[in-house]
């Protein structure tokens, strides 16, 4: 989508980017900008970088971000008025004015669009805010194990889960008002809890009710819900749910991670807990084939399935497993260094058996028995029992070698009868000696903790075991809203009046300029002004000219003689000029002209303007044209080639023979643009080939410096150097002093005026100060 | 949008220092060679621009809006004027017809808006002293007396030499030093800015070629 840029001046549109109209050619002022960080400059929003010193606009991550959401922007935009400068006049229009803005309660009663906000933020957000944002709406909290997705208005879930979920709370009377009116609709919407279930970590038998999970998590299938998804919409799963009669009350459990597998009942799992049937009243979804599809045969086991299978009672398979398990390659080099010598295989060390290859694991607890004590190593001897501790020696003795040898069940019965009785090792520790989180893990005082914190009221009336809700979630953004209070400058109280005033005035009337608020001067002072000099100029063109003597100046002889020295060789005339300055430099061009005629110099003209090409064949009709020059300095390098060296074309134009422009011995300009002069001297000067400016008088700052620095041969500057160049060629000068009397008589006039005008205002000036201190006093 | 900046900026850059290294290495088949495709684009953009000014304006006549159609029905026929006349004489139907435009509009109409610009400076500068009460409109006051006195005295018309002398003088001394001096300086800026807005290009700093 492109927002076009309304014209303020002729309500043009224009495409995004632009900076001038293309209707009428205002500069166009965004409406919506991106301020350079760097430079301060206004840059278009759709910027990335700043137009004026190139800096990044946009961080990375968020152009990246907008960059992905340009051709689906959902978001809200940013919000930003309309720019006006100081003393910018242009009424603002509701035109300008952005559509979102002219509608603000269309916008506020519809619902706002999903922000688009990184998942980050959203889970790094506040639970609680999100909560309190969408009381009247859905409720979404991030699962946590405990937490469900909720919708109160009972559209969608009627769900026990609710109840794990208010018990995260604390009592009623801790729990802010709007906590508490989705507690009032969550008991309607669940029937009442049975009193104090105890938290599954406490409660032994909750490791037995795996059955019951495995129903309630087949029929609800929780571990399919991600971790925000918003119930907006009936799922026939759910109408499924619906129609179910709602399942006991069971303690909070934690859904596991991963469905356990289901597996066909008749398949031993040898050394685990039972498997959980295969819930019949839930039929396989056609998605969840993978989960609920039965194992039939025992083709569809996987082979290490296939080795649990075997019968495990088989003692000589066990035996074979052990054997394939232990064998000599596999012992470690210590072990393999136990191992009697041959002369030794007929002994009764433990641990060898008759074949003296491999171990029987039967006979390896006979190893310790079989053992010296000379043989422990140094580890063993040290966590060999006192004889000061005769318990714990009666527990953990080791059998003396030799003599004790227990070999069958019957005598371990035996030796463990007739041992004495084992103290309780708890028996010698005071109470004192535990902690308090030790004791605070003791099931008889959890349960009495528990029991005493049986609610009364509130939602959760007649629960117990319910966990104190934490002071900072029970009204964390109550307290935030009652302290933060909104501070409103001035100046953004003057934006929102001018913000109202935009969105509710219609096409506002132009503001009337009093009289006496028009700039300058009143109109008949300017007629006047202009009048006198008028009468000036033209007094002194029709006058007779005054018998004058110019003072002629060194650069006056300088240009004359630059001229003089391409006497028979072509000279380029350059005019870079239009007809708005044909006044002034015309009479210049045509002293020129007859000048290089006089020494007989052939004329080549160009020029680089469009206005500069018929004001060379007005001036210079038998000159040879060279036409117009395209490209500005890169078109003058092109000219400086072919005056420093043959060339065939010039701007893609073919030269012809009589177009000698290698061999100019002199290049004359005639501009009254500084560019062009510089231009010239820059691009065409270093071919070596003389250069002389004839520019308007206002130009010859600019070029005496260049004159100074030999880049210029000479100037000739306005008028005031026509006269004094035509008496020092030679040329009749009648014309000249005409010219040169009219522009003096103006020239004086606008002095006497000036000098008029500032002593007028300068004595006001002076009175009005002498008033305001008057009235101060 | 990556392929939108990178492109044209890698294009400029790598244009930009070829240019550069021909120029510094004397390599005039390698410059003018670019050079010509420079101004041949330019051509072709100063085609486009008039162009687009046809056909704003034409739209202009087709849906006014608001504006007036007139000056757009001015600029138009103008521009057709003008082409068919060039159009003739180069196709020898006439001759000089383009002059004559030349000599009878806008030479005429472009010197009479010249012919204000003195009296718009009269009308600022008299302003200037109505509204502003400051210094620097004391030292417009005076430089502008001064600069028109001091014509008036090179223009020998007015006679008074012991007065003259001192003024042309002085004049000369302004115009000499302190002129030259600030416009030396304002040159310098110039080539400094071309320089720096040179590099700037080059390293991508500066992207006049985007919007």
């Amino acid at each position: 989508m492109t927002d076009l840029i309304m014209c303020a001046h002729c309500h043009g549109q224009n495409p995004p980017g632009s900076k001038f109209c293309n209707n009428c050619g205002t500069p166009l002022q965004p409406v919506t900008t991106r301020r350079c960080p760097h430079c301060q400059t206004a840059n278009p929003i759709t910027n990335f970088y700043c137009d004026h010193c190139g800096n990044r606009l946009v961080l990375e991550e968020t152009s990246k971000r907008r960059e992905t959401n340009d051709t689906n922007e959902t978001g809200p935009k940013a919000f930003s008025l309309p720019m006006r400068n100081a003393g910018d006049t242009v009424e603002l229009t509701p035109d300008a004015v952005l559509d979102w803005l002219k509608e603000p309660k269309e916008s506020s009663k519809q619902p706002a669009p999903p922000a688009e906000t990184d998942e980050a933020d959203t889970e790094e957000a506040d639970w609680v805010e999100q909560l309190h944002k969408d009381q009247t709406g859905i409720l979404s909290i991030p699962e946590t194990g405990l937490l469900k997705t909720v919708d109160f208005e009972g559209e969608v879930l009627e769900n026990d889960d609710f109840a794990d979920l208010l018990q995260l709370g604390s009592a009623a009377d801790a729990l802010p008002d709007w906590l508490a009116d989705i507690a009032t609709t969550a008991e309607t919407a669940s029937p009442p809890l049975p009193p104090a279930p105890e938290p599954e970590w406490l409660d032994p038998a909750a490791e037995v009710g795996m059955d019951e999970v495995a129903e309630e998590e087949t029929a609800v299938s929780p571990w399919l819900e991600p971790d925000d998804i918003r119930l907006t919409t009936n799922y026939d799963w759910l109408t499924a749910l619906e129609n179910t009669p709602p399942p006991k009350p069971t303690p909070p459990v934690m859904p596991p991670a991963v469905p356990p597998p289901i597996l066909d009942p008749d398949l031993p799992a040898p050394g685990s807990q039972p498997v959980a049937e295969p819930v019949a009243s839930s039929p396989p979804d056609e998605d969840d084939d993978w989960q609920y599809a039965p194992i039939q045969t025992e083709s569809d086991l996987p082979d290490w399935l296939h080795e649990l299978q075997k019968p495990a009672d088989d003692d000589q398979a066990w035996e074979a497993l052990g054997n394939d398990l232990v064998s000599n390659d596999d012992l470690p080099d210590w072990v393999q260094g136990m191992r009697p010598d041959d002369d030794q295989i007929e002994s009764d060390l433990p641990g060898v058996s008759d074949t003296g290859s491999l171990l029987a694991l039967d006979d390896f607890d006979d190893l310790t028995a079989d053992l010296g004590e000379g043989d422990l190593p140094d580890w063993l001897d040290s966590i060999a029992p006192l004889p000061s501790e005769p318990a714990a020696k009666t527990a953990v003795s080791p059998p003396s070698p030799g003599n004790n040898r227990i070999d069958s069940p019957e005598s371990l019965t035996a030796a463990l009868s007739a041992l004495p009785p084992t103290p309780d090792p708890t028996a010698n520790l005071a109470k004192g000696d535990l902690p308090d989180w030790v004791q605070a893990l003791n099931p008889s005082q959890a349960q009495t903790k528990t029991q005493e914190t049986v609610q009364k009221q509130g939602p959760l009336a007649g629960v117990s075991g319910v966990v104190a809700i934490e002071p900072v979630i029970a009204a964390p953004r109550q307290a935030q809203l009652q302290v933060a209070a909104f501070t409103i400058t001035p100046e953004q109280q003057q934006q929102a009046e001018l913000l109202l005033q935009i969105v509710r005035a219609g096409d506002l009337p132009a503001t009337e300029r009093h009289p006496d608020d028009i700039p300058g001067i009143s109109r008949p002072v300017r007629l006047m002004l202009a009048l006198l000099l008028f009468v000036a100029v033209g007094l002194g063109l029709r006058l007779p000219p005054a018998a004058t003597t110019p003072t002629i100046m060194p650069g006056i002889i300088n240009a004359a003689d630059t001229l003089a020295a391409a006497a028979n060789q072509p000279v380029l005339l350059a005019f870079a000029y239009t007809p708005a300055l044909a006044g002034e430099l015309n009479p210049l061009a045509q002293a020129i002209l007859a000048q290089l005629e006089a020494q007989n110099s052939p004329v080549l003209t160009l020029s680089q303007t469009a206005a500069g090409t018929a004001v060379a064949q007005t001036q210079a009709p038998n000159a040879t044209p060279l036409g117009y020059l395209p490209g500005g300095a890169i078109g003058l390098r092109l000219l400086r080639s072919c005056l420093a060296s043959p060339c065939d074309t010039l701007a893609g134009k073919a030269i012809s023979a009589d177009q000698q422009i290698n061999a100019v011995a002199l290049v004359v300009l005639l501009t009254s643009e500084q560019e062009a002069l510089v231009g010239w001297v820059e691009q065409v000067a270093p071919a070596g080939v003389p250069l002389l400016a004839v520019t308007t008088q206002s130009l010859k700052p600019a070029a005496a410096p260049y004159v100074a620095s030999g880049q210029l041969a000479a100037s000739l500057n306005g008028a005031a150097d026509l006269l004094p160049f035509q008496q020092h060629t030679g040329q009749p000068t009648a014309a000249a002093q005409t010219l040169l009397q009219g522009r003096t008589l103006g020239q004086f006039m606008a002095l006497i005026v000036l000098a008029v005008g500032g002593l007028i205002y300068g004595a006001g000036n002076l009175q009005l100060g002498k008033r305001q201190k008057g009235a101060t006093k | 949008m990556m392929l939108k900046r990178a492109i044209p900026l890698a294009f400029a850059i790598a244009t930009g220092l070829l240019t550069l290294v021909a120029l510094l290495l004397q390599l005039p088949a390698l410059y003018t060679l670019l050079l010509g495709w420079a101004m041949f684009l330019a051509t072709i953009a100063l085609l486009l621009g008039v162009l687009n000014l046809l056909s704003v304006h034409l739209w202009r006549i087709a849906y006014p809006g608001e504006t007036s159609r007139f000056y757009s029905v001015a600029l138009v026929l103008g521009m057709v004027l003008v082409f068919a006349a060039a159009l003739a004489d180069a196709g020898h139907l006439t001759s000089n017809s383009l002059n004559l435009v030349f000599s009878w509009v806008q030479a005429p109409l472009e010197a009479a808006f010249a012919a204000l610009l003195p009296l718009v400076l009269l009308f600022s500068g008299f302003q200037l002293l109505k509204r502003q009460r400051t210094l620097t409109a004391a030292v417009f006051l005076i430089t502008a007396v001064f600069t028109l006195l001091y014509h008036l005295l090179r223009s020998n018309m007015v006679s008074q030499p012991p007065l003259q002398a001192a003024l042309l003088q002085l004049g000369d001394w302004l115009e000499n030093i302190v002129a030259l001096a600030g416009m030396r300086g304002l040159l310098l800026g110039i080539a400094l800015g071309t320089i720096t807005l040179g590099i700037r290009i080059l390293a991508g700093w500066e992207r006049p070629y985007q919007p």
